[in-house]
């Protein structure tokens, strides 16, 4: 293979497209297959000799990925990008003539993984060069994937074997991974809404359906909407392959705070068998209803949070760590009607602020009373919270009433 | 500021009421004349055939500086006399021209930044100034629309710029902060000990806002500097209309009633009048205009109206003075 000469390789991608054999031209065409290695086959002008043998418009394909495989072997990934699109837009529109046929689809799905990790190289390449913005190779390569995106989405009148359709989901995964890098979440929804409207949405393949149910958990989670990013993520957590860890890590890192928000604190062995001792003492934090501890846990592993992108959602936490920093304060006090001149005393002692005031007291209690947290009622005119007899502190695993 | 289109538009009748000479102001629109000093090039979009903007029609950032100045400057306080919506549509329509002008040459470099941020600041003026005009006269979302376009200029020549970010750059990541709310979700290492006043508050707003904490947010709101305070004017409603149905549930206990300026204090209201009108969707109040809230209101949709604001309206007394107010009128050297 690595020694494959040009005439060969020419004549196996001729036969398997002749043949439809999807798996196999798609082989021919990866950037991670053996036979990019074979120097023959790292072609710059590749054209003339790909015309002789394979006939249009395969030949235009072939011959952007011959180039394609020569710029990757010299390092020019901006080049590589240029070529990939090629591949993908000629590839595009000759998928688009198969009619009734989904034969090619491991070949669109090869393509179009290469393109974004080509496109992804040659954005770090760009960035270390100083030019343009990050992000702009990969978007452009966004481009090329909904080209075949709306070739597969567009193909409902055909079987439900033949149909292109089977190829949105590993199309809307790929898009996923450069819109969340792009940071342009909100390119998710169509996507999204075009997957769920499928009726066989949940006839994907497995591997498929766990990424596609990471990133919407994500994507809910960005939204504020927990109950669903907790059913997304926990699904894919549960259904990702026990060998996978790092994917698991990686589900884990977004399900944990989710979990937290809803009430559901991990256990100390879950995070030492995924390595994410960082959420160890934010769990302890927010558990022992210590602000200044929750603000220290934060400032050991910022790096590890922001760059995550769950910082923020971190932060949210403290809406339940001042709830049971609130539930201690009762407990102590052993009363329903309580000053809130005490709370006041219990914000400082922890580290709140030290400008924080009877008035900033009272809103946070109010919100925790808003959101089910805690039940009773405030009394302006005394400057006292009334808690209820029966059950003043909800277990917190029982949700959020309001948002 | 436009030269070459003149005689075009004054042939076409096109010349605006803010662009003509005195003796012709008053009369029908289609026998004004033009006031070379006055005229603005006006904004057009490309056609099959016709390119965006002719090489010898492209202003240079340097005359585009020059005549954004002269919109503020000369053009704003114009709305005493022709009224905010002719000002307004005037504004939006040359601007919409200066960025074009930018864009099809690719200007870089502080004089383009320069540009763009007062481009970002009318925006921010009108979204204020334009609260009570009706649809047809201003569309909240196209201009945030717009702001937003400009935002994103300005940080990517920020980010573009060899000398990293300065006390401007960082103010205007503070505007971008507030106005993306609540879709902006990014923190970034350098944000957690914010030097620049602007970025610390708008950072601590967003927290404030996040935890759903309507006192503090109101109370930094109030320390903001005028061009933050643009910025965040748009949340003020919403923080309210939150902050009413939090309150319902916590005070809303029997007849227990609230001191109606406690209320207006924590909500930032500058007017215990304004407060009363909006308390009543889910609160009675007593004789002595004190609010009893109602539980049962906690979980109905609270609708408060954009009310001006007493801080916004002293700073902005003078729309001539409006970059000076907010400090825009030293930045085009970096």
């Amino acid at each position: 293979m690595a020694t494959m000469s040009l005439n060969a390789y020419l004549g196996q991608v001729s036969s398997a497209w002749g043949r439809r054999r999807g798996p196999q031209a798609a082989e021919l065409l990866s950037l991670r297959h053996p036979h990019v290695m074979s120097s023959r086959l790292q072609l710059e002008h590749p054209e003339d000799h790909v015309q002789d043998v394979l006939d249009s418009p395969l030949d235009e394909l072939v011959a952007a990925h011959l180039r394609c495989v020569w710029a990757v072997s010299n390092n020019d990934y901006s080049e590589a990008h240029r070529c990939q699109s090629a591949v993908v837009s000629c590839f595009a529109k000759v998928f688009v003539t198969h009619k009734d046929d989904n034969w090619a689809l491991p070949v669109m799905n090869t393509i179009c993984l290469d393109l974004r990790r080509v496109a992804a190289a040659a954005d770090a390449e760009r960035t270390r060069a100083g030019q343009g913005h990050p992000g702009e190779v990969l978007e452009k390569a966004a481009e090329g994937l909904m080209s075949c995106f709306r070739v597969c989405a567009g193909d409902t009148r055909a079987e439900m074997d033949e149909t292109k359709r089977w190829g949105m989901l590993n199309l809307v995964n790929q898009l996923f991974k450069i819109y969340f890098r792009v940071n342009k979440l909100h390119l998710c929804k169509p996507l999204i809404r075009a997957i769920e409207s499928l009726p066989f949405k949940t006839e994907f393949s497995l591997s498929q359906l766990v990424t596609y149910r990471y990133y919407t958990g994500r994507k809910a989670m960005f939204d504020c909407d927990y109950k669903a990013a907790e059913e997304a993520l926990h699904f894919a957590f549960l259904r990702c392959h026990k060998d996978c860890q790092k994917n698991k890590r990686l589900i884990l890192i977004y399900l944990i705070p989710v979990k937290m928000l809803l009430g559901h604190m991990p256990q100390e062995s879950l995070l030492v068998k995924y390595n994410l001792l960082q959420f160890s003492e934010v769990v302890k934090a927010v558990t022992e209803g210590n602000p200044r501890r929750l603000s220290a846990a934060m400032a050991a592993h910022q790096a590890f949070f922001i760059k995550c992108g769950i910082y923020l959602i971190l932060e949210k936490l403290r809406t339940i760590t001042y709830r049971n920093l609130f539930k201690k304060v009762f407990l102590l006090t052993g009363s329903v009607q309580i000053d809130i001149s005490k709370f006041q005393a219990a914000l400082l002692a922890t580290g709140a602020d030290a400008d924080i005031d009877a008035d900033e007291t009272a809103c946070i209690l109010a919100n925790l009373i808003y959101e089910g947290r805690m039940k009773g009622y405030i009394s302006h005119a005394h400057q006292k919270l009334v808690l209820s007899k029966k059950e003043p502190f909800p277990a917190l695993s029982a949700g959020v009433a309001v948002s | 500021m436009c030269i070459i289109g003149s005689s075009r538009r004054q042939r076409e009748r096109l010349i605006h009421l803010l662009e003509a000479d005195e003796a012709t102001v008053s009369g029908p629109a289609g026998r004004r004349r033009a006031d070379r000093d006055r005229m603005i090039k006006s904004f057009e979009r490309s056609a099959a055939g016709r390119p965006v903007s002719e090489r010898r029609c492209l202003r240079p950032p340097a005359v585009l500086l020059e005549t954004v100045g002269y919109v503020f400057h000369s053009v704003l306080p114009r709305a005493e006399s022709v009224g905010w919506p002719a000002v307004y549509a005037f504004c939006v329509d040359r601007l919409r021209a200066v960025r074009q002008d930018l864009t099809v040459q690719q200007a870089a470099g502080p004089q383009a930044l320069a540009v763009l941020r007062r481009c970002a600041l009318f925006h921010l003026y009108a979204d204020y100034r334009s609260r009570d005009c009706p649809l047809d006269v201003f569309d909240r979302h196209i201009n945030t629309r717009q702001l937003q376009e400009c935002l994103l200029g300005v940080l990517r020549l920020q980010q573009a710029q060899p000398d990293g970010p300065t006390e401007l750059c960082e103010r205007f990541e503070a505007v971008h902060l507030l106005t993306s709310l609540p879709h902006e979700r990014r923190m970034h290492e350098r944000w957690l000990r914010p030097t620049n006043r602007d970025l610390r508050l708008a950072l601590e707003f967003r927290n404030a806002w996040e935890l759903g904490n309507f006192v503090r947010a109101c109370r930094l709101a109030g320390e903001m500097s005028p061009l933050l305070q643009l910025a965040v004017y748009r949340h003020l409603a919403a923080l309210r209309q939150r902050g009413l149905r939090v309150l319902a549930a916590a005070y809303g206990s029997g007849s227990l009633a609230v001191s109606a300026a406690a209320v207006a204090g924590w909500l930032g209201y500058d007017d215990v009048t304004d407060l009363r009108c909006d308390v009543t969707q889910c609160a009675r109040l007593t004789e002595r205009g004190d609010a009893v809230f109602d539980r049962k209101l906690s979980t109905s949709q609270v609708k408060v109206p954009d009310r001006g604001w007493l801080s916004l309206e002293r700073a902005l007394r003078d729309p001539a003075r409006l970059l000076a107010v907010c400090q825009l009128t030293d930045d085009t050297q970096r």
